[in-house]
Protein backbone atom coordinates (compact mmCIF):
# COMPACT_ATOMS: atom_id res chain seq x y z
CA UNK A 1 0.00 0.00 0.00
CA UNK A 2 1.78 3.66 -0.88
CA UNK A 3 1.54 6.18 1.76
CA UNK A 4 -0.58 8.31 -0.02
CA UNK A 5 -2.84 5.86 -0.05
CA UNK A 6 -3.07 5.09 3.34
CA UNK A 7 -2.85 8.57 3.92
CA UNK A 8 -6.14 8.91 1.80
CA UNK A 9 -7.54 6.08 4.14
CA UNK A 10 -7.10 7.73 7.24
CA UNK A 11 -8.20 11.20 6.06
CA UNK A 12 -11.44 9.85 4.70
CA UNK A 13 -12.65 7.79 8.40
CA UNK A 14 -10.90 11.58 9.84
CA UNK A 15 -13.52 13.28 7.75
CA UNK A 16 -16.31 11.39 8.65
CA UNK A 17 -15.57 10.91 12.13
CA UNK A 18 -15.49 14.86 11.81
CA UNK A 19 -19.12 15.08 10.22
CA UNK A 20 -20.59 12.82 12.65
CA UNK A 21 -18.96 13.92 15.58
CA UNK A 22 -18.45 11.09 17.42
CA UNK A 23 -14.88 10.30 17.56
CA UNK A 24 -15.08 7.26 19.75
CA UNK A 25 -17.51 5.36 16.92
CA UNK A 26 -14.74 5.78 14.33
CA UNK A 27 -11.56 5.68 16.17
CA UNK A 28 -8.97 2.76 14.26
CA UNK A 29 -8.06 1.72 17.13
CA UNK A 30 -3.69 1.06 16.73
CA UNK A 31 -4.03 -1.37 14.11
CA UNK A 32 -3.37 0.34 10.69
CA UNK A 33 -5.84 0.16 7.86
CA UNK A 34 -4.91 -2.27 5.21
CA UNK A 35 -6.19 -1.42 1.36
CA UNK A 36 -6.10 -5.35 0.40
CA UNK A 37 -7.89 -6.08 3.73
CA UNK A 38 -5.17 -9.01 4.43
CA UNK A 39 -5.94 -11.16 7.77
CA UNK A 40 -4.12 -13.88 8.18
CA UNK A 41 -4.13 -14.54 11.84
CA UNK A 42 -7.25 -15.42 14.29
CA UNK A 43 -7.99 -13.28 17.51
CA UNK A 44 -7.90 -14.81 20.74
CA UNK A 45 -11.19 -14.59 22.94
CA UNK A 46 -9.72 -11.82 24.68
CA UNK A 47 -8.20 -9.64 21.67
CA UNK A 48 -11.74 -10.27 20.14
CA UNK A 49 -13.50 -9.07 23.17
CA UNK A 50 -11.02 -6.16 24.05
CA UNK A 51 -11.46 -4.96 20.35
CA UNK A 52 -14.74 -5.35 20.00
CA UNK A 53 -14.94 -2.74 23.27
CA UNK A 54 -12.03 -0.52 21.33
CA UNK A 55 -13.69 -0.61 18.15
CA UNK A 56 -17.34 0.40 19.49
CA UNK A 57 -16.46 3.01 22.76
CA UNK A 58 -13.11 4.28 21.22
CA UNK A 59 -11.27 3.38 24.19
CA UNK A 60 -9.57 0.55 26.27
CA UNK A 61 -11.75 -1.26 27.39
CA UNK A 62 -11.90 -1.09 31.63
CA UNK A 63 -10.98 -3.79 33.57
CA UNK A 64 -14.15 -4.66 35.22
CA UNK A 65 -15.67 -4.26 31.83
CA UNK A 66 -13.22 -6.74 30.30
CA UNK A 67 -13.39 -9.24 33.50
CA UNK A 68 -17.51 -9.40 32.56
CA UNK A 69 -16.90 -10.29 29.27
CA UNK A 70 -14.22 -13.25 30.16
CA UNK A 71 -16.50 -14.96 33.11
CA UNK A 72 -18.94 -15.11 30.56
CA UNK A 73 -17.31 -16.17 27.90
CA UNK A 74 -15.12 -19.45 29.77
CA UNK A 75 -18.68 -20.15 31.53
CA UNK A 76 -20.11 -21.23 27.99
CA UNK A 77 -19.49 -23.75 25.81
CA UNK A 78 -20.73 -22.86 23.08
CA UNK A 79 -18.19 -19.77 21.70
CA UNK A 80 -20.02 -18.64 18.82
CA UNK A 81 -23.24 -18.45 20.99
CA UNK A 82 -21.70 -16.32 23.81
CA UNK A 83 -19.94 -14.41 21.59
CA UNK A 84 -23.05 -13.60 19.81
CA UNK A 85 -24.34 -12.48 23.22
CA UNK A 86 -21.57 -10.13 24.25
CA UNK A 87 -21.12 -8.35 21.09
CA UNK A 88 -25.15 -7.54 21.30
CA UNK A 89 -24.55 -6.53 25.09
CA UNK A 90 -22.33 -4.10 23.81
CA UNK A 91 -24.11 -2.86 20.79
CA UNK A 92 -27.42 -2.07 23.32
CA UNK A 93 -25.69 -0.67 26.14
CA UNK A 94 -26.30 2.51 27.14
CA UNK A 95 -23.05 3.84 27.89
CA UNK A 96 -22.53 3.27 23.76
CA UNK A 97 -23.53 6.42 21.61
CA UNK A 98 -24.20 5.63 17.96
CA UNK A 99 -24.09 8.29 15.44
CA UNK A 100 -27.49 8.56 14.55
CA UNK A 101 -29.56 6.83 11.86
CA UNK A 102 -30.32 10.56 10.19
CA UNK A 103 -27.02 10.93 10.06
CA UNK A 104 -26.15 7.75 8.55
CA UNK A 105 -28.80 8.25 5.78
CA UNK A 106 -27.31 11.69 5.20
CA UNK A 107 -24.32 10.01 4.14
CA UNK A 108 -24.51 6.13 3.36
CA UNK A 109 -21.66 6.20 1.35
CA UNK A 110 -18.90 7.48 3.91
CA UNK A 111 -20.72 5.65 6.45
CA UNK A 112 -20.02 2.20 4.59
CA UNK A 113 -16.45 3.44 4.36
CA UNK A 114 -16.31 3.91 8.00
CA UNK A 115 -17.54 1.03 9.17
CA UNK A 116 -15.23 -1.16 6.77
CA UNK A 117 -12.31 1.13 8.15
CA UNK A 118 -13.71 0.54 11.97
CA UNK A 119 -14.38 -3.37 11.81
CA UNK A 120 -12.22 -4.49 8.76
CA UNK A 121 -9.37 -2.52 8.79
CA UNK A 122 -10.08 -2.35 5.07
CA UNK A 123 -11.21 -0.54 2.27
CA UNK A 124 -14.37 -1.36 1.06
CA UNK A 125 -13.69 -2.73 -2.78
CA UNK A 126 -16.02 -0.91 -5.26
CA UNK A 127 -18.12 -3.48 -5.68
CA UNK A 128 -18.86 -3.93 -1.71
CA UNK A 129 -19.32 -0.15 -1.50
CA UNK A 130 -21.99 -0.26 -3.96
CA UNK A 131 -23.55 -3.04 -2.56
CA UNK A 132 -23.28 -1.59 0.47
CA UNK A 133 -24.99 1.65 -0.21
CA UNK A 134 -27.73 0.28 -2.47
CA UNK A 135 -29.03 -2.15 0.49
CA UNK A 136 -28.55 0.00 3.35
CA UNK A 137 -30.84 2.56 0.48
CA UNK A 138 -33.28 -0.23 0.20
CA UNK A 139 -33.83 -1.45 3.48
CA UNK A 140 -34.86 1.72 5.18
CA UNK A 141 -35.13 0.08 8.48
CA UNK A 142 -31.99 -0.61 9.22
CA UNK A 143 -30.33 0.84 11.62
CA UNK A 144 -27.06 1.40 12.59
CA UNK A 145 -26.45 -1.04 15.56
CA UNK A 146 -28.03 -3.39 12.78
CA UNK A 147 -25.32 -2.75 10.61
CA UNK A 148 -22.44 -2.62 13.42
CA UNK A 149 -24.11 -5.94 14.43
CA UNK A 150 -23.75 -7.68 10.90
CA UNK A 151 -20.20 -6.38 11.08
CA UNK A 152 -19.22 -7.24 14.27
CA UNK A 153 -20.33 -10.86 13.93
CA UNK A 154 -19.26 -11.36 10.71
CA UNK A 155 -16.20 -13.83 9.97
CA UNK A 156 -13.74 -11.66 8.73
CA UNK A 157 -14.15 -9.63 12.14
CA UNK A 158 -13.08 -12.38 14.03
CA UNK A 159 -9.28 -12.44 12.42
CA UNK A 160 -6.79 -9.66 12.02
CA UNK B 1 -40.87 -12.38 12.76
CA UNK B 2 -37.34 -12.15 15.13
CA UNK B 3 -34.09 -13.14 14.08
CA UNK B 4 -34.89 -16.62 15.98
CA UNK B 5 -38.11 -17.43 14.43
CA UNK B 6 -36.26 -16.35 11.13
CA UNK B 7 -33.49 -19.06 11.66
CA UNK B 8 -35.80 -21.51 12.88
CA UNK B 9 -38.15 -21.47 9.72
CA UNK B 10 -35.30 -21.49 7.67
CA UNK B 11 -33.77 -24.53 9.70
CA UNK B 12 -37.00 -26.15 9.38
CA UNK B 13 -37.58 -25.96 5.80
CA UNK B 14 -34.27 -27.41 5.12
CA UNK B 15 -34.87 -30.41 7.62
CA UNK B 16 -38.00 -31.42 6.18
CA UNK B 17 -36.65 -32.03 3.25
CA UNK B 18 -34.27 -34.84 4.17
CA UNK B 19 -35.62 -35.45 7.87
CA UNK B 20 -37.71 -39.03 8.39
CA UNK B 21 -40.33 -39.23 10.95
CA UNK B 22 -39.39 -38.58 14.60
CA UNK B 23 -40.24 -41.77 16.38
CA UNK B 24 -42.57 -40.87 19.37
CA UNK B 25 -39.76 -41.49 21.70
CA UNK B 26 -38.08 -38.62 20.14
CA UNK B 27 -35.21 -40.42 18.54
CA UNK B 28 -34.91 -42.13 15.19
CA UNK B 29 -32.63 -45.10 15.71
CA UNK B 30 -31.18 -46.63 18.28
CA UNK B 31 -27.47 -47.75 18.41
CA UNK B 32 -26.50 -51.41 18.29
CA UNK B 33 -27.18 -52.22 21.90
CA UNK B 34 -30.94 -51.42 23.27
CA UNK B 35 -31.63 -48.46 25.88
CA UNK B 36 -32.44 -49.58 29.37
CA UNK B 37 -33.84 -45.51 29.83
CA UNK B 38 -33.75 -42.65 27.37
CA UNK B 39 -31.84 -39.87 30.27
CA UNK B 40 -29.13 -40.26 32.21
CA UNK B 41 -28.18 -37.61 35.20
CA UNK B 42 -24.62 -37.82 36.81
CA UNK B 43 -23.61 -35.96 39.91
CA UNK B 44 -20.32 -35.85 40.91
CA UNK B 45 -21.00 -35.65 44.46
CA UNK B 46 -19.65 -32.97 46.11
CA UNK B 47 -15.91 -32.37 45.81
CA UNK B 48 -13.81 -35.22 48.07
CA UNK B 49 -16.51 -36.96 50.18
CA UNK B 50 -14.96 -39.75 52.92
CA UNK B 51 -16.91 -42.60 53.04
CA UNK B 52 -16.59 -42.65 56.80
CA UNK B 53 -19.10 -39.53 57.11
CA UNK B 54 -21.35 -40.53 54.35
CA UNK B 55 -22.02 -44.07 53.95
CA UNK B 56 -20.85 -44.99 56.91
CA UNK B 57 -22.63 -42.52 59.10
CA UNK B 58 -19.51 -42.33 61.72
CA UNK B 59 -21.15 -38.84 62.34
CA UNK B 60 -24.72 -39.43 62.12
CA UNK B 61 -26.66 -39.54 59.19
CA UNK B 62 -25.54 -36.13 57.55
CA UNK B 63 -27.14 -37.19 54.27
CA UNK B 64 -30.94 -38.47 55.00
CA UNK B 65 -32.40 -37.75 52.00
CA UNK B 66 -30.26 -40.03 50.12
CA UNK B 67 -29.54 -42.84 52.73
CA UNK B 68 -30.81 -44.68 55.31
CA UNK B 69 -30.83 -44.33 58.57
CA UNK B 70 -31.89 -42.33 61.52
CA UNK B 71 -28.77 -41.64 63.49
CA UNK B 72 -28.22 -38.39 65.58
CA UNK B 73 -25.80 -36.19 63.81
CA UNK B 74 -22.71 -35.79 66.65
CA UNK B 75 -23.39 -33.65 68.90
CA UNK B 76 -20.53 -31.63 68.80
CA UNK B 77 -21.02 -30.44 65.01
CA UNK B 78 -24.79 -30.27 65.56
CA UNK B 79 -25.18 -26.93 65.58
CA UNK B 80 -22.67 -26.40 62.95
CA UNK B 81 -25.33 -27.93 60.32
CA UNK B 82 -27.93 -26.00 58.99
CA UNK B 83 -31.68 -27.12 59.06
CA UNK B 84 -32.89 -28.09 55.19
CA UNK B 85 -36.33 -28.40 54.42
CA UNK B 86 -38.03 -31.51 54.55
CA UNK B 87 -37.13 -33.97 51.68
CA UNK B 88 -39.03 -34.03 48.90
CA UNK B 89 -38.75 -37.55 48.44
CA UNK B 90 -41.21 -40.25 50.15
CA UNK B 91 -38.17 -42.49 51.53
CA UNK B 92 -34.22 -41.90 50.84
CA UNK B 93 -32.86 -41.90 47.66
CA UNK B 94 -31.13 -45.07 48.25
CA UNK B 95 -34.42 -47.00 48.22
CA UNK B 96 -34.71 -46.18 44.89
CA UNK B 97 -31.36 -47.57 43.80
CA UNK B 98 -28.24 -49.72 44.34
CA UNK B 99 -25.97 -48.67 46.48
CA UNK B 100 -22.50 -49.75 46.08
CA UNK B 101 -20.11 -49.06 49.10
CA UNK B 102 -17.25 -50.26 48.14
CA UNK B 103 -16.46 -48.68 45.06
CA UNK B 104 -12.80 -47.29 44.74
CA UNK B 105 -11.17 -44.42 43.20
CA UNK B 106 -8.46 -47.00 42.41
CA UNK B 107 -5.22 -45.52 40.29
CA UNK B 108 -4.49 -42.33 39.63
CA UNK B 109 -3.51 -39.41 41.87
CA UNK B 110 -6.05 -38.51 44.18
CA UNK B 111 -6.36 -34.48 43.58
CA UNK B 112 -9.96 -33.13 42.22
CA UNK B 113 -9.13 -32.77 38.33
CA UNK B 114 -8.23 -36.16 37.98
CA UNK B 115 -11.16 -37.61 39.95
CA UNK B 116 -13.27 -35.89 37.55
CA UNK B 117 -11.18 -37.01 34.32
CA UNK B 118 -11.42 -40.64 35.72
CA UNK B 119 -15.34 -40.11 36.00
CA UNK B 120 -15.62 -38.53 32.54
CA UNK B 121 -13.53 -40.28 30.64
CA UNK B 122 -13.01 -43.73 32.52
CA UNK B 123 -9.70 -43.47 31.89
CA UNK B 124 -6.56 -43.61 34.55
CA UNK B 125 -4.92 -40.59 35.17
CA UNK B 126 -1.13 -40.11 35.90
CA UNK B 127 0.85 -37.45 37.81
CA UNK B 128 1.32 -36.28 33.99
CA UNK B 129 -2.49 -34.95 33.46
CA UNK B 130 -1.55 -31.95 32.26
CA UNK B 131 -3.97 -28.94 33.53
CA UNK B 132 -3.27 -27.08 30.37
CA UNK B 133 -4.87 -29.25 27.22
CA UNK B 134 -6.98 -31.44 27.32
CA UNK B 135 -7.35 -35.12 28.00
CA UNK B 136 -6.24 -37.10 24.72
CA UNK B 137 -9.21 -39.58 25.22
CA UNK B 138 -12.61 -39.06 24.87
CA UNK B 139 -15.55 -38.34 27.33
CA UNK B 140 -18.23 -39.94 27.69
CA UNK B 141 -20.02 -36.56 26.41
CA UNK B 142 -18.39 -37.32 23.08
CA UNK B 143 -18.51 -40.81 22.79
CA UNK B 144 -22.47 -40.63 23.05
CA UNK B 145 -22.56 -38.14 20.43
CA UNK B 146 -20.81 -40.03 18.03
CA UNK B 147 -21.79 -43.52 18.90
CA UNK B 148 -25.37 -43.01 18.47
CA UNK B 149 -27.09 -43.49 15.07
CA UNK B 150 -27.56 -40.63 13.57
CA UNK B 151 -25.19 -38.32 15.90
CA UNK B 152 -26.75 -36.77 18.61
CA UNK B 153 -26.75 -32.60 19.12
CA UNK B 154 -24.56 -31.04 21.83
CA UNK B 155 -28.50 -30.05 23.24
CA UNK B 156 -28.77 -33.45 24.12
CA UNK B 157 -25.71 -33.57 26.20
CA UNK B 158 -24.83 -31.04 28.68
CA UNK B 159 -22.11 -30.37 31.46
CA UNK B 160 -22.97 -28.49 34.42
CA UNK B 161 -19.70 -27.40 36.40
CA UNK B 162 -20.33 -25.49 39.17
CA UNK B 163 -16.96 -23.48 38.75
CA UNK B 164 -15.06 -22.34 35.85
CA UNK B 165 -11.28 -23.46 37.61
CA UNK B 166 -10.22 -26.16 35.09
CA UNK B 167 -13.67 -28.10 34.69
CA UNK B 168 -14.98 -25.98 31.54
CA UNK B 169 -12.30 -28.19 29.37
CA UNK B 170 -14.29 -31.39 30.22
CA UNK B 171 -16.78 -31.23 27.65
CA UNK B 172 -14.12 -32.52 24.66
CA UNK B 173 -10.91 -34.04 24.26
CA UNK B 174 -8.25 -33.64 22.39
CA UNK B 175 -8.47 -37.21 20.83
CA UNK B 176 -8.51 -36.45 16.66
CA UNK B 177 -11.27 -38.52 16.02
CA UNK B 178 -13.60 -37.05 18.78
CA UNK B 179 -13.50 -33.59 20.03
CA UNK B 180 -15.29 -30.25 19.64
CA UNK B 181 -17.59 -31.40 17.17
CA UNK B 182 -18.82 -34.36 19.32
CA UNK B 183 -18.75 -32.56 22.99
CA UNK B 184 -21.21 -31.30 25.23
CA UNK B 185 -23.03 -28.02 26.17
CA UNK B 186 -20.90 -26.49 28.73
CA UNK B 187 -22.21 -24.06 31.46
CA UNK B 188 -20.68 -22.69 34.84
CA UNK B 189 -23.83 -21.44 35.58
CA UNK B 190 -22.75 -20.28 38.94
CA UNK B 191 -20.58 -17.60 37.35
CA UNK B 192 -22.79 -17.25 33.76
CA UNK B 193 -26.02 -16.32 35.77
CA UNK B 194 -24.04 -13.81 38.07
CA UNK B 195 -26.61 -10.04 38.40
CA UNK B 196 -24.20 -8.32 36.64
CA UNK B 197 -23.47 -10.77 33.92
CA UNK B 198 -27.54 -11.35 33.51
CA UNK B 199 -28.45 -7.96 33.80
CA UNK B 200 -25.96 -7.01 31.20
CA UNK B 201 -26.45 -9.91 28.49
CA UNK B 202 -30.22 -10.59 29.30
CA UNK B 203 -31.50 -8.55 25.83
CA UNK B 204 -30.85 -8.99 22.22
CA UNK B 205 -31.62 -6.26 19.47
CA UNK B 206 -34.82 -6.83 18.40
CA UNK B 207 -34.52 -7.45 14.87
CA UNK B 208 -38.23 -7.20 14.02
CA UNK B 209 -39.83 -8.05 10.24
CA UNK B 210 -38.03 -8.38 7.76
CA UNK B 211 -34.83 -7.19 9.08
CA UNK B 212 -33.68 -10.58 10.69
CA UNK B 213 -33.66 -11.88 7.16
CA UNK B 214 -32.09 -8.41 6.02
CA UNK B 215 -29.44 -8.96 8.96
CA UNK B 216 -28.79 -12.82 8.09
CA UNK B 217 -27.94 -11.91 4.14
CA UNK B 218 -25.58 -8.86 4.93
CA UNK B 219 -23.80 -11.40 7.05
CA UNK B 220 -23.55 -14.01 4.35
CA UNK B 221 -22.30 -11.34 2.03
CA UNK B 222 -19.53 -10.34 4.01
CA UNK B 223 -18.92 -13.83 4.97
CA UNK B 224 -18.66 -14.81 1.14
CA UNK B 225 -16.27 -12.41 0.10
CA UNK B 226 -13.45 -13.47 3.10
CA UNK B 227 -11.42 -16.93 2.87
CA UNK B 228 -9.13 -18.01 5.79
CA UNK B 229 -7.14 -20.88 5.95
CA UNK B 230 -7.34 -20.38 10.00
CA UNK B 231 -9.98 -22.32 11.54
CA UNK B 232 -12.01 -20.69 13.70
CA UNK B 233 -12.20 -21.13 17.69
CA UNK B 234 -15.56 -21.58 18.38
CA UNK B 235 -15.80 -24.84 20.98
CA UNK B 236 -18.62 -26.78 20.47
CA UNK B 237 -21.09 -26.30 18.07
CA UNK B 238 -24.78 -25.92 18.10
CA UNK B 239 -27.18 -25.90 14.98
CA UNK B 240 -28.50 -22.26 14.72
CA UNK B 241 -32.44 -23.42 15.59
CA UNK B 242 -30.43 -25.33 18.97
CA UNK B 243 -28.55 -22.25 19.53
CA UNK B 244 -31.82 -20.05 19.67
CA UNK B 245 -33.45 -22.37 21.63
CA UNK B 246 -30.41 -22.38 23.98
CA UNK B 247 -30.15 -18.46 24.36
CA UNK B 248 -34.04 -18.33 24.69
CA UNK B 249 -33.32 -20.49 27.29
CA UNK B 250 -30.42 -18.29 29.15
CA UNK B 251 -32.77 -14.80 28.57
CA UNK B 252 -35.66 -16.20 31.09
CA UNK B 253 -33.10 -17.48 33.24
CA UNK B 254 -31.39 -13.85 33.11
CA UNK B 255 -34.46 -12.43 33.32
CA UNK B 256 -35.10 -14.40 36.84
CA UNK B 257 -32.17 -13.29 37.98
CA UNK B 258 -31.69 -9.54 37.49
CA UNK B 259 -36.12 -10.05 38.59
CA UNK B 260 -34.37 -11.67 42.33
CA UNK B 261 -36.43 -14.43 41.94
CA UNK B 262 -32.85 -16.32 42.09
CA UNK B 263 -31.56 -15.86 44.99
CA UNK B 264 -33.48 -18.55 47.09
CA UNK B 265 -36.27 -20.51 45.04
CA UNK B 266 -35.71 -23.69 47.36
CA UNK B 267 -36.92 -21.27 50.33
CA UNK B 268 -33.83 -22.92 52.49
CA UNK B 269 -34.34 -21.14 55.90
CA UNK B 270 -30.82 -20.00 55.82
CA UNK B 271 -30.11 -19.76 51.94
CA UNK B 272 -29.06 -21.60 49.50
CA UNK B 273 -24.77 -21.92 49.04
CA UNK B 274 -23.33 -22.16 45.59
CA UNK B 275 -23.66 -26.41 45.40
CA UNK B 276 -27.68 -25.72 45.64
CA UNK B 277 -27.75 -22.91 43.00
CA UNK B 278 -25.71 -25.32 40.70
CA UNK B 279 -27.96 -27.72 41.20
CA UNK B 280 -31.24 -25.44 40.73
CA UNK B 281 -30.04 -23.97 37.56
CA UNK B 282 -29.02 -27.62 36.41
CA UNK B 283 -32.94 -27.89 37.02
CA UNK B 284 -34.00 -25.03 34.91
CA UNK B 285 -32.27 -26.65 32.24
CA UNK B 286 -33.55 -30.26 32.53
CA UNK B 287 -36.66 -29.10 32.42
CA UNK B 288 -36.33 -27.10 29.41
CA UNK B 289 -34.31 -29.05 27.30
CA UNK B 290 -34.06 -32.83 28.83
CA UNK B 291 -31.06 -33.58 27.74
CA UNK B 292 -30.29 -37.44 27.38
CA UNK B 293 -26.90 -37.02 29.33
CA UNK B 294 -26.46 -34.47 32.09
CA UNK B 295 -23.40 -34.05 34.19
CA UNK B 296 -23.10 -32.27 37.08
CA UNK B 297 -20.60 -31.46 39.90
CA UNK B 298 -20.26 -30.22 43.32
CA UNK B 299 -17.68 -29.01 44.92
CA UNK B 300 -18.70 -27.54 48.39
CA UNK B 301 -17.60 -30.03 50.51
CA UNK B 302 -14.25 -29.41 49.85
CA UNK B 303 -14.28 -27.08 52.90
CA UNK B 304 -12.98 -29.74 54.67
CA UNK B 305 -9.39 -29.03 54.07
CA UNK B 306 -9.79 -26.60 56.67
CA UNK B 307 -13.27 -26.87 58.32
CA UNK B 308 -14.43 -30.18 59.06
CA UNK B 309 -17.91 -29.21 60.67
CA UNK B 310 -18.23 -27.01 57.18
CA UNK B 311 -17.38 -30.05 55.50
CA UNK B 312 -20.19 -32.29 56.85
CA UNK B 313 -22.49 -28.95 56.15
CA UNK B 314 -21.99 -28.92 52.85
CA UNK B 315 -22.26 -32.69 52.42
CA UNK B 316 -25.79 -32.25 53.99
CA UNK B 317 -26.73 -29.82 52.09
CA UNK B 318 -25.38 -31.62 48.83
CA UNK B 319 -27.54 -34.77 50.27
CA UNK B 320 -30.03 -31.76 49.66
CA UNK B 321 -29.83 -30.65 46.73
CA UNK B 322 -29.58 -34.19 45.34
CA UNK B 323 -32.62 -35.42 46.47
CA UNK B 324 -34.33 -31.81 44.95
CA UNK B 325 -32.92 -32.63 41.42
CA UNK B 326 -34.11 -36.31 41.68
CA UNK B 327 -37.68 -34.98 42.94
CA UNK B 328 -37.17 -32.52 39.40
CA UNK B 329 -36.64 -35.15 37.27
CA UNK B 330 -39.72 -37.21 38.40
CA UNK B 331 -41.95 -34.15 38.06
CA UNK B 332 -40.73 -33.53 34.58
CA UNK B 333 -42.39 -34.85 32.03
CA UNK B 334 -40.18 -37.04 29.33
CA UNK B 335 -38.11 -37.57 32.52
CA UNK B 336 -40.02 -38.94 34.92
CA UNK B 337 -39.55 -43.09 35.21
CA UNK B 338 -36.76 -42.28 32.32
CA UNK B 339 -33.96 -41.35 34.04
CA UNK B 340 -31.61 -42.90 35.49
CA UNK B 341 -29.12 -40.77 38.09
CA UNK B 342 -25.76 -41.49 39.46
CA UNK B 343 -24.26 -39.93 42.06
CA UNK B 344 -20.72 -40.61 43.19
CA UNK B 345 -17.58 -38.87 44.85
CA UNK B 346 -14.56 -38.11 42.39
CA UNK B 347 -12.46 -39.06 45.62
CA UNK B 348 -12.42 -39.79 48.77
CA UNK B 349 -10.44 -37.50 51.64
CA UNK B 350 -7.34 -38.80 53.97
CA UNK B 351 -7.54 -41.04 57.31
CA UNK B 352 -5.74 -39.31 59.08
CA UNK B 353 -6.12 -35.44 59.98
CA UNK B 354 -4.21 -32.15 58.94
CA UNK B 355 -4.42 -30.96 62.44
CA UNK B 356 -6.35 -27.46 61.40
CA UNK B 357 -9.21 -27.44 64.12
CA UNK B 358 -12.53 -25.18 63.44
CA UNK B 359 -14.92 -24.27 65.53
CA UNK B 360 -15.69 -27.31 67.23
CA UNK B 361 -12.47 -28.76 67.27
CA UNK B 362 -12.41 -30.99 65.04
CA UNK B 363 -9.38 -31.77 62.45
CA UNK B 364 -9.87 -30.79 58.97
CA UNK B 365 -9.31 -33.24 56.14
CA UNK B 366 -7.45 -32.86 53.01
CA UNK B 367 -6.93 -35.87 50.29
CA UNK B 368 -3.63 -35.82 48.70
CA UNK B 369 -1.39 -37.97 50.63
CA UNK B 370 -2.01 -41.42 49.19
CA UNK B 371 -3.81 -42.21 52.29
CA UNK B 372 -5.71 -45.57 51.00
CA UNK B 373 -8.69 -43.55 52.82
CA UNK B 374 -8.45 -41.45 49.58
CA UNK B 375 -9.64 -43.96 47.27
CA UNK B 376 -12.41 -45.26 49.48
CA UNK B 377 -16.06 -43.59 47.94
CA UNK B 378 -19.36 -44.74 46.90
CA UNK B 379 -22.15 -44.98 44.26
CA UNK B 380 -25.47 -44.96 43.81
CA UNK B 381 -27.34 -45.29 41.31
CA UNK B 382 -31.06 -44.71 41.42
CA UNK B 383 -33.62 -45.78 38.41
CA UNK B 384 -37.27 -46.48 37.62
CA UNK B 385 -37.57 -49.82 39.10
CA UNK B 386 -38.22 -52.02 35.90
CA UNK B 387 -34.25 -50.88 35.28
CA UNK B 388 -32.49 -50.44 38.59
CA UNK B 389 -32.52 -52.68 41.28
CA UNK B 390 -34.19 -50.79 44.85
CA UNK B 391 -32.89 -50.41 48.45
CA UNK B 392 -29.98 -53.04 46.89
CA UNK B 393 -26.78 -52.21 48.88
CA UNK B 394 -23.28 -53.81 47.42
CA UNK B 395 -20.72 -54.19 49.83
CA UNK B 396 -18.44 -56.37 48.03
CA UNK B 397 -15.37 -54.92 46.53
CA UNK B 398 -15.12 -54.30 42.51
CA UNK B 399 -16.62 -51.22 41.60
CA UNK B 400 -14.58 -48.49 40.68
CA UNK B 401 -14.88 -44.89 39.36
CA UNK B 402 -14.01 -45.57 36.00
CA UNK B 403 -17.14 -47.89 35.36
CA UNK B 404 -19.46 -44.83 35.50
CA UNK B 405 -18.54 -44.80 31.29
CA UNK B 406 -19.38 -47.98 30.66
CA UNK B 407 -22.82 -48.08 32.32
CA UNK B 408 -23.73 -45.10 31.20
CA UNK B 409 -22.84 -45.90 27.74
CA UNK B 410 -24.47 -49.38 28.26
CA UNK B 411 -27.75 -47.26 30.00
CA UNK B 412 -27.91 -45.32 26.27
CA UNK B 413 -27.13 -47.93 24.55
CA UNK B 414 -24.06 -47.36 22.76
CA UNK B 415 -21.70 -49.44 24.81
CA UNK B 416 -20.86 -52.10 22.08
CA UNK B 417 -19.96 -49.20 19.73
CA UNK B 418 -17.25 -47.85 21.44
CA UNK B 419 -13.85 -48.51 19.77
CA UNK B 420 -11.78 -47.04 22.54
CA UNK B 421 -10.88 -49.48 24.73
CA UNK B 422 -11.88 -48.67 28.23
CA UNK B 423 -10.56 -50.20 31.50
CA UNK B 424 -13.65 -50.34 33.41
CA UNK B 425 -16.86 -52.06 33.15
CA UNK B 426 -20.43 -51.71 33.44
CA UNK B 427 -22.08 -52.09 36.75
CA UNK B 428 -24.37 -55.13 35.96
CA UNK B 429 -25.10 -55.37 39.47
CA UNK B 430 -27.36 -52.51 39.58
CA UNK B 431 -29.54 -53.33 37.23
CA UNK B 432 -32.46 -55.69 37.19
Amino acid sequence: MTTSKLSAIVLMASMTLLSCNRNDIYDLGTIKVMADGEKVSLKSDLQFMTMAYRDLYGVDVPPDALDLMRVAYISFGDKALVIDEIVQALLLSSDLTLISNQDLRADIASFVQSSYATFLLREPSAFEQVYWVNQIQDKTDLTVRDIYYVFMTCEEYRYY
Amino acid sequence: MDRRNFIKRATAATAGMVLPTILPSGRLFAATGSRKVNHVVFCLFAGGVRSLESIWQNDGNLMPAMLNGNSSISSDISGSIDAMPSSPLSSPLQTQGTLFTSFKYDQGPTGHFNGHVAALTGQHTTNALSLRNRFPLPTIFELYRKHNSPQMAAKNAWWISKSNVLYPSLNYSAHPNYGASFGANHIAPNSFFKYAISNSLQHDIDFTATKAEDVENLKAYLNSNFNSTVTLNDGIRNSPAHRDEITAWMKTVQQQVTGGLTGNPWGITSGMNSDQKNLYFAEELIKEFKPELTVVNLTGVDTAHSNFSGYCNALHRADYGVSHLWDTIQNTPGMANDTVMIVMPEIGRNLVDNNILDANGRPALDHTSGDPMCRDIFCLVAGPSQVIAQNKVVNSPGGRSVDVVPTIANLLGFDLDIPIALPGSVLQEAFQ
